[in-house]
C-alpha cells in the first residue's frame, strides 16, 4: 500500500477522532458553564489573548497608517480648497486694490477738474508707443468727445503732453518727454522763462535759460503760457541736475516730469478757449 | 505542501480577521478561516483538508469566536474532509467551482456552528434569534461575504500555494 493510499485511508479515521474530541470539548464546556471558568478555557484565553495582542498592535499599526493616510488624503483635499478660496481672495484683493485705485484717481481727477478755471475731458489711456523713437499714447477719447488737435492733456501731477492725432473714437498724445515735443516753461523761484524739450528718454531739458539766473535743484517748472499750446501755471516737473552756466553760457537744466508718465492710466484733456491762450499784453 | 506554509497562512488569517473585526464590523460577515479551510480542501487530499479545518476552526473558537470552544473546529474539520474527499471523486477544484463551493461551505458552516450551539449552549449565547428566517438571512449574508472576499484572496493564496513543477522525482527549483 503506497503512502499515498495510507494517507487517504487514515483521513476518516483522524477525522472521527477530531470530531469526537471537538464534541467532547464542546460537550464538556456545556457542562461547566455553571457560571466558573473551566481550566481549559483559561489557556485559550490566555493563549489566544497573547494572539490578539499582537494583532492588536498589527491592527493598530495598519489602522492608524490607514487613518494617516485618509488624515493626509483630507488634509490634502482642505489644503488645495484653501489655496482655491486663498487665491479668490487675493484676486478680490488685487480687484478691490484697483478699484480703489481707480476710484481714487477718478477722484483726483475729479478735484483737479474742479480746481481748473478750464473745462476738460476725462480719457483712459489705452495703449503706450511701444518704440525707441517716440514717447507717444493713445487715450480712448476722441472727436465724438469732444477732442480736438493740440489740446493739453494732464494728470493732477502735471502735464502730459498734447493731442497730434484725433480719430472718433480715440487720440494720440505726444507726451512732453517726446524728442519732437516743446512746451514754454518758467522757473517757479527765479521767474525765468525756457523752453521744455523731450530727450527721447524719461525727462526733458530746459533750455534758454540764462546762465545768470540762479536755479536750484527740485525748483517746480511751469507752463510759461508763450507757447500757444499749454495756459500759464500748469505744473511741468522740478529740476533734477543742473549744469551750472554762466555769462553768456545758458544754464544746461535736466527736467523730471511730475506726471508720472511711465504709469499713466486716467489723464485730463483740456478743452481751452482762444482767451485761455492770449498773451498777456506786458508779456507781449 | 509545506506544513509551515499552512499554519502560518491559517494564523495570518484568523489574526486578520481579529484585527480587522475591531475596525470593519462588516467583517463580522465573513469568515476568512473558512475560505482558507475551503482553498486547502480543495487539494485532493482528506487527510490535509480534515486537519486545516481543524486547525482553522479551532484557531477561529480561540481568537474570534464564541464561548464555545471547538464549534467552529468541529463544522471547519467536517467541511475540510468532506470537500476534500469529494474533489478526490469529483473536479471541484475549478475556480467557479470553488467559488460555488465557498457558498456550500458557509452555508453548512453556520448550521453546524448553529447546530452545536443549540444542543449545546442552554444560554443561547449567541446574538441572534433562532428563527429560521434570521438564520437564513445571516446565512446568506455570510455566504455572499464570503463569496466576495474569496474572489479576491483565492488568486493571493494561488499564489502562495503554487507548486513547484516536478521534475525528476525532485521539486524542480525556478
Amino acid at each position: 500500500m503506497s503512502s499515498a493510499e495510507t494517507t487517504k485511508n487514515r483521513a476518516p479515521l483522524v477525522l472521527v477522532i477530531l470530531l469526537v474530541g471537538q464534541l467532547l470539548l464542546v460537550s464538556s464546556q456545556a457542562r461547566s458553564r455553571g457560571g466558573e471558568n473551566s481550566m481549559l478555557r483559561g489557556w485559550v484565553v490566555t493563549v489566544a489573548s497573547l494572539l490578539q495582542r499582537v494583532t492588536g498592535v498589527f491592527g493598530d499599526r495598519v489602522y492608524g497608517v490607514w487613518r494617516g493616510y485618509v488624515d493626509l488624503r483630507g488634509a490634502r483635499q482642505e489644503s488645495t480648497q484653501l489655496r482655491s478660496e486663498n487665491d479668490q481672495m487675493r484676486q478680490e484683493i488685487v480687484r478691490l486694490k484697483e478699484e480703489l485705485s481707480s476710484y481714487q484717481r477718478e477722484d483726483s481727477l475729479k478735484k483737479v477738474q474742479e480746481v481748473l478755471p478750464y473745462k476738460s475731458i476725462t480719457a483712459k489711456v489705452i495703449a503706450r508707443d511701444g518704440s525707441l523713437w517716440f514717447n507717444r499714447i493713445t487715450i480712448n477719447k476722441g472727436s465724438l468727445a469732444g477732442v480736438q488737435l493740440d489740446q493739453p492733456v494732464m494728470t493732477p501731477g502735471g502735464v502730459v503732453g498734447r493731442v497730434i492725432k484725433i480719430g472718433p473714437l480715440a487720440s494720440q498724445v505726444q507726451l512732453i518727454t517726446d524728442r519732437y515735443a516743446g512746451i514754454g516753461g518758467q522757473l517757479s523761484n527765479s521767474r525765468a522763462y525756457g523752453e521744455v524739450k523731450g530727450n527721447g528718454k524719461s525727462e526733458c531739458d530746459m533750455r534758454n535759460v540764462s546762465g545768470l539766473e540762479k536755479v536750484e535743484e527740485g525748483e517746480l517748472i511751469i507752463t510759461s503760457g508763450l507757447d500757444g499750446i499749454y495756459p500759464k501755471g500748469l505744473l511741468i516737473g522740478y529740476v533734477e541736475h543742473i549744469g551750472l552756466g554762466g555769462g553768456a553760457r545758458n544754464h544746461q537744466i535736466t527736467v523730471r516730469p511730475s506726471a508720472g508718465l511711465e504709469k499713466l492710466e486716467d489723464v485730463l484733456v483740456l478743452e481751452l478757449k482762444a482767451e485761455d491762450l492770449e498773451m498777456n499784453e506786458s508779456i507781449k | 505542501m509545506n506544513i509551515f506554509k499552512i499554519v502560518l497562512v491559517v494564523l495570518v488569517v484568523v489574526a486578520l480577521q481579529g484585527a480587522f473585526s475591531r475596525y470593519i464590523s462588516q467583517i463580522d460577515y465573513t469568515d476568512l478561516t473558512l475560505i482558507v479551510a475551503v482553498y486547502l480542501s480543495l487539494k485532493r487530499n482528506p487527510l490535509q483538508g480534515t486537519l486545516v479545518g481543524c486547525l482553522a476552526g479551532l484557531s477561529y473558537d480561540a481568537v474570534v469566536g464564541g464561548p464555545l470552544l471547538g464549534a467552529s473546529g468541529f463544522a471547519k474539520t467536517l467541511i475540510g474532509f468532506t470537500l476534500s474527499t469529494i474533489n478526490v471523486h469529483f473536479a471541484i477544484d475549478r475556480k467557479l467551482m470553488r467559488l460555488f463551493m465557498v457558498i456550500l461551505a458557509s452555508a453548512v458552516n453556520v448550521l453546524i456552528f448553529l447546530g452545536l450551539y443549540g444542543l449545546f449552549d442552554s444560554q443561547a449565547s449567541l446574538p441572534i434569534s433562532s428563527t429560521p428566517s434570521e438564520i437564513g438571512k445571516l446565512t446568506a449574508f455570510q455566504a455572499a461575504g464570503n463569496l466576495i472576499l474569496a474572489f479576491f484572496i483565492f488568486p493571493i493564496l494561488d499564489k502562495v500555494f503554487a507548486e513547484e513543477p516536478y521534475v525528476g522525482g525532485r521539486r524542480a527549483r525556478i
